[in-house]
Formats: structure tokens, C-alpha cells, sequence
């Protein structure tokens, strides 16, 4: 699939620059905030904490900022996704796209893996990078920056990349539990744009309902609910003993890289499922639609 | 662009077009006709029309093929055209134009020959 | 390519494309050779524009099409990299810049040329940096043009190029259309309705009328087989007489009218008036008129 690159490097050319201002402007607003702002912490805090405080605001300030980028690509992702078959029918290019020897399948899978997998990863090394620079901001605010220097990067550099994996690694596996209902949603988009989430949701969320109350058949809220579980568990799988253990300070940092190859070794466990091979069926089978959508003339006029 | 008059085919009327400027000494006798491409680049026509009115020209004598090097302008050329220009004129326009100055009034003393 | 025959870039046969219970496309059957140029002539809604969907295969037909020696339906991505196709309408991506589109083109296109591609945007009032979004019409078209142009294709499909360009860009398009098409081995397909304009480029001529190909000819057969006699009103009976395939007025010169045979009309009606090349629009007329504009009897 050679033809893939370029057509890779079609999504790049037509949003660049809004990737760009989304990693930008962000970071941009907190380090002017953070900068200029007032910054309070809890006197309470402060004491529990003690000297562990500036590793602590450090690996927030990084989490923080690769949890926001990441979650702004990941809506502007969702978002373009939706009206994806349709994307090209307002300015009428879609013929010329038609007119190019790209295969339909080449051209429909190129804009899910640059949005769903690349886009959102490249958020998080974006946000993970900024992390740093706002840490040495906030820091040098709250305690001087002599502090941001003398912080345990030999700790924290492992703990930071080691989170980076996990959720990159992640990130393909949420990917493939939500693809039926993300293929289900650009299937619906070749018929109704950027509405297809709504109606996805409102099917699902009304179907499921009377499928439960009435017909006591909870099948579809299973599935739905199953499939969105996993793949938060694909991202992170027990969030709760980082959690816990992170609050006892200096020496959870060490343990960081350790749990977080167990924790995507939980993950990869729960692959083998009937629920994923179901739902990589059916992904599967809407794409199929979708290339045969496409082959009919993508609903372009004449 | 270039019109064309629904008489003759338009071969013919390319090959008329050239043969007066093979009259007018364009190109001259010896040298290398313009090639196809540019003939039908300049009249906008495609490339087989020329093609023909090439082929009518060669057919009359006036162009040759060297081997490997296209259509020259045979030697000879230009009196051939005149000779023939000059026999189509007084076959058909003069005896035309003759009947006409006899309409009018005209005789040859009164035609000027000195102007130009 | 075809091996059975290396000189047929393109033949269809018993061609149709069904619109549910319509047929836009009606049992067509030809041939395209190499170095030609084909104007492919039609009203709106003849079926033009189907037919050079079929032929890169946008849609589907019955019958049997074979483009360079390809399914155009099944082998479509193949197909497309030794022909290219220009759609009906101005349509490059109203984002790109036309440098970007010139990147993305390289890579998809195995047979295009970057570098030919910018050459060919220098003759035309279109800059590299410019954003599709920014370009009139015209200028959109011309930019597609020269894109397309760069492409080393043995068959071009061009439906309306020059819909919506200026006179001068028009020869301009000709004249490239003339330069670097016109080769002996390449084919262009054009659908135009400026017939008049395109006449002296084309060698020959497919005429759609209401979905079936009411005429398949070469431009120097149609010289023979069609007789145009103008004539004086006054013996505009005896001309009726014989049959024509259409008469009308020129409404210039001595003899004020015209009439078109198929096939020579016998030597006295010839006769009755003097031969003239019958042009591509009166053919054209004659040929695809509406039922309801019956001009034979005026």
C-alpha cells in the first residue's frame, strides 16, 4: 500500500495548522497563567506533602498538560472523524479525490489512522514536552527554580516515559475495542455528517434502554458498556494502585516503569475475547460497507 | 483564431494558407518546412489535418521528404506556384473580372497600371 | 495494454448504464485508437458525463468496456494511474495550496511530474502559493489543467476542460492540448459544447443523443459520407425533395440556404446549388435535434 503515504500526508497538509494552534494555544494560556497568575496551595497539603511537593507538582504539571492535549486532540479527532465520509462533498472535491489511483480502501483507512492513532499520540508527546516547561514555570512560581533543577529527574525522566508508553502503547488496543462503534459512526456519516455521533448515541442510549426495560434483553447496553470498559482499561488498566501508591511520594516514582508494564500486560491479557473478535467483526463489515459506499460513487451528485 | 469557411475541407484550406506563403518566399526554397506539431500548434488544428494538407502540398510537387529530416521546399517551388496561381487566375477570375469591366464601362486604357 | 490489439486504447460494446428503469447510456459500441482526439458531443443530459464515469470506472455498466486494457470497475486504481480523468466540475480541494496539491500528486500518481507541473503553472496567472480557496473559477480549472497535463497518460478523459474559461485561455488550453497531447500515441476524450471552437482539433466525433451514439466517425470520413449544398430559396422544394438530413438558413452570402445529405444526393440535385463542407454544429443539429424542433419543414 504504497499509496498510503501520500495520502497520510493529505491529512497533514489540510490540518497542520490547526494541530498546530490545539498544541500551541494550550500551552501557550498555562504558562501565561501560570506565569502571571496566583497560585494557591493548601497550607494542609503543603505539610503532608513536605519535600516531596516539588516531584509531585512536576509530574502533574506533565501529566496534567498530556492529559489535556490529549484529550482536546482526541475530541477534535471524534469530531472530524464523524463527518468523515461526507468531508470532501461541501467544496465538491470529492470527485477530484475519486479521480486519483488511490484504491477506496487506501483512502478510507489513511484519515482514521492519522486521526484516530497518530494525531492523539503525537498530542501526548506534544502535551508531555510542554509538561516540562510548565513544571519548570509552576515550580519556579512556588518554590524557585533552583528546585526545578534539583528535582529527582533520575526518578522521574523513567516515571514520565514509562506513563508515555503505557498510554501509547494503549492507545492502539482502546482503538480496536471502540472500533465498531467508531466504524459504525462513519458509515453513518456518509448519510448524515457530523450528526452520526448523535444519532449513535441516541440509538444506543434508547435502544438499549427499551431493549432492557421492555424486552429484558440487555445485549445492546452490554456490549456498548463492555466495549467502552476495555478500552479505558486498554489505556490504563488499574489506575487505582498508581493512585495509591503515588501518594506516598518519592519511592512510587522508582516503581512507576514496573507497574506500568504490568498494567499493559493486563491489558494485552484481556485481548483474546469474543467481545473483541465481535466487534472487530463488525468494524470490519461496516468498513467493507463503506468501500462499496465509496466505489458507487461516494454519493457524489451526477 | 483561425476560421475556417465551410467550402473546402479544412485540409485544404491549410494547404491553400501555406502555399501562398510558399509564394511569398516562406519558407524558401531548400529550407525545412515547419514541423507538424508547429503547424498545428500555430492553426490550432490537430496534427492529421496538417498532416493531409502536407500530403496535398508534397502531391503538387512543392514539398519533398528527406529521410530523417522532414519536409524541405523542393527547388522549383515557388515558379511552380506561380505558374499555377497564374493559370487558375486567368482560367477562372479573369474571364469573371473581365465580364465585369465590360459591365461597367471599363477599357484597358483606362485601367491604370502605374499606381500602387 | 490490450494485446490482442495494441492500437485500441479503449473499446466498449453493447455498452448501457441503467439508472433504475432509465438508461443514461443505451447499447453503445466504439473504439478509441491511439492518437486521436475524440470529441464526444451531446446536449445536457445525452449521457456524456455517464459514459466517462463508466470509462473510469465510477460506475457501473452492462455490456463489455475495456479502457487500455483494463475493467475500469474492478481494476479502477490501476486504471487511473495510465489515464486521468478531469470531472465536469471545478473541484480541487479548497484547503490546498497548489504546491501542496503538486506534493500530493507526486505520490500518487507514479506517473506524474512534478517539475512539468510547475512548468506549465508558469504559463498561466496561477502562483504555487496560492490557496485554491483564493482562485476564480477560471483560474481553478486552469490550475487542474496543468496538474492533469503532467501526468505521462495514454488516455485523457476530459469532461467540459474548458467550461468557464476566458477566450484566451481556451487557446491557451488548445494549444497545450496541441503541444503536449498530440503525440501519435496518446488519446484525449473531450466532451465539450463548443463545438464550433473544437471542430478543427478533433479527428473524430461521437454524437450521444438521449443515451445512444446517434454517430461514430472519423472527421475525414464524415467529410465524405456528408454532402452540404447551399442553395437559392427558389429551388428549396426540389432540395426538400430529395431527403435531406436537415435544411435550414445561413442567412449569409447569395444562396440563403442549406441542406445536408447523408451519402451524395444524385447529380441534379447537386446541381441545384453549390457543395459546402457541412461543419460539426449542422451535423450535430441534425443529427441530436428534440423531437418537438422538427426543421424540416419550413
Amino acid at each position: 500500500m504504497n499509496k498510503l503515504l501520500p495520502l497520510l500526508r493529505r491529512e497533514w497538509l489540510q490540518y497542520r495548522f490547526g494541530w498546530a494552534m490545539m498544541v500551541a494555544v494550550p500551552l501557550a494560556i498555562a504558562l501565561l497563567l501560570l506565569a502571571f497568575g496566583e497560585i494557591q496551595i493548601g497550607a494542609d497539603d503543603a505539610v503532608r506533602v513536605g519535600d516531596k511537593m516539588p516531584s509531585l507538582l512536576a509530574v502533574a504539571s506533565v501529566a496534567g498538560s498530556a492529559a489535556v492535549l490529549f484529550i482536546i486532540a482526541s475530541f477534535s479527532s471524534i469530531i472530524i472523524v464523524a463527518g468523515m465520509a461526507r468531508r470532501d462533498h461541501s467544496d465538491r472535491s470529492v470527485e477530484f479525490w475519486l479521480s486519483l489511483p488511490a484504491t477506496h480502501s487506501a483512502s478510507l483507512a489513511a484519515p482514521l489512522i492519522v486521526h484516530l492513532l497518530l494525531v492523539p499520540a503525537a498530542a501526548l508527546l506534544a502535551g508531555l514536552a510542554g509538561g516540562l516547561l510548565v513544571s519548570m514555570v509552576l515550580l519556579t512560581r512556588v518554590v524557585g527554580i533552583a528546585e526545578w533543577f534539583a528535582l529527582p529527574w533520575f526518578d522521574l525522566l523513567p516515571a514520565i516515559f514509562a506513563l508515555a508508553a503505557r498510554l501509547l502503547a494503549g492507545l492502539p488496543l482502546a482503538i480496536l475495542w471502540l472500533s465498531p462503534l467508531i466504524m459504525l459512526v462513519v458509515l453513518l456519516s456518509a448519510w448524515f455528517r457530523s450528526w452520526s455521533w448523535v444519532i449513535l448515541g441516541v440509538g444506543i442510549g434508547v435502544g438499549s434502554q427499551l431493549l432492557n426495560r421492555v424486552f429484558g434483553q440487555p445485549l445492546l447496553s452490554d456490549v456498548t458498556l463492555g466495549l467502552l470498559m476495555q478500552a479505558r482499561s486498554a489505556l490504563v488498566h488499574g489506575g487505582e494502585s498508581l493512585a495509591l501508591r503515588s501518594t506516598e511520594g518519592g519511592e512510587a516514582l522508582g516503581q512507576v516503569p514496573a507497574w506500568a508494564l504490568h498494567d499493559l500486560g493486563l491489558a494485552l491479557r484481556e485481548l483474546p475475547s469474543p467481545l473483541l473478535a465481535g466487534g472487530l467483526l463488525f468494524a470490519a463489515g461496516c468498513f467493507y460497507l463503506l468501500v462499496l459506499w465509496r466505489e458507487r460513487g461516494a454519493g457524489a451528485a451526477g | 483564431m483561425q476560421t475556417w469557411d465551410d467550402r473546402q475541407p479544412i485540409y485544404q484550406q491549410l494547404a491553400s494558407i501555406l502555399a501562398a506563403q510558399l509564394l511569398d518566399g516562406e519558407p524558401v526554397e531548400g529550407s525545412a518546412m515547419p514541423s507538424v506539431r508547429a503547424l498545428a500548434s500555430r492553426y490550432l488544428l490537430n496534427p492529421l489535418t496538417v498532416n493531409r494538407a502536407l500530403q496535398t502540398l508534397g502531391d503538387d510537387g512543392l514539398l519533398e521528404n528527406r529521410r530523417g529530416m522532414g519536409l524541405y521546399v523542393t527547388a522549383g517551388a515557388r515558379e511552380r506556384l506561380r505558374v499555377a496561381e497564374r493559370n487558375r487566375f486567368l482560367q477562372t477570375e479573369w474571364p469573371r473580372l473581365r465580364e465585369r469591366l465590360r459591365r461597367l464601362g471599363i477599357s484597358a486604357q483606362q485601367l491604370n497600371w502605374e499606381e500602387h | 495494454m490490450n494485446a490482442a490489439e495494441p492500437n485500441v486504447l479503449v473499446r466498449a460494446s453493447h455498452l448501457s448504464v441503467r439508472y433504475g428503469a432509465k438508461a443514461a447510456v443505451d447499447d453503445v459500441s466504439f473504439t478509441i485508437p491511439k492518437g486521436r482526439v475524440v470529441g464526444l458531443l451531446g446536449h445536457n443530459g445525452a449521457g456524456k458525463t455517464t459514459l466517462m464515469k463508466a470509462m473510469v470506472g465510477l460506475t457501473q455498466g452492462e455490456g463489455e468496456l475495456s479502457v487500455l486494457g483494463f475493467q475500469p470497475r474492478p481494476q479502477r486504481a490501476q486504471l487511473l494511474e495510465q489515464a486521468c480523468y478531469i470531472p465536469d466540475v471545478a473541484i480541487l480541494p479548497r484547503w490546498a495550496r497548489v504546491e501542496d496539491l503538486i506534493l500530493l500528486m507526486s505520490g500518487i500518481h507514479p506517473r506524474f511530474s512534478a517539475e512539468r507541473a510547475r512548468s506549465l503553472l508558469r504559463r498561466t496567472s496561477v502562483g504555487l502559493r496560492d490557496k485554491v480557496k483564493t482562485l476564480s473559477k477560471g483560474m481553478v480549472v486552469q490550475a487542474h489543467l496543468a496538474l492533469v497535463a503532467a501526468i505521462d497518460a495514454k488516455l485523457m478523459i476530459l469532461d467540459e476542460p474548458t467550461l468557464g474559461l476566458d477566450v484566451l485561455s481556451r487557446k491557451a488550453f488548445y494549444e497545450l492540448l496541441i503541444d503536449e497531447w498530440c503525440d501519435g500515441e496518446r488519446s484525449v476524450l473531450i466532451s465539450t459544447h463548443q463545438v464550433e471552437e473544437i471542430e478543427s482539433l478533433l479527428s473524430d466525433v461521437l454524437m450521444l443523443n438521449e443515451g445512444k451514439l446517434v454517430l461514430s466517425i472519423s472527421l475525414e470520413d464524415m467529410e465524405r459520407r456528408f454532402v452540404g449544398v447551399s442553395h437559392d430559396a427558389a429551388v428549396a422544394e426540389q432540395i426538400a425533395a430529395a431527403h435531406p438530413l436537415l435544411r435550414y438558413r445561413t442567412g449569409t452570402g447569395p444562396s440563403g440556404n442549406a441542406a445536408i445529405f447523408d451519402g451524395a444526393p444524385p447529380e441534379h440535385v447537386q446541381a441545384l446549388g453549390q457543395r459546402m463542407r457541412p461543419s460539426l454544429v449542422d451535423l450535430f443539429v441534425a443529427l441530436t435535434r428534440k423531437p418537438e424542433l422538427d426543421r424540416t419543414h419550413f
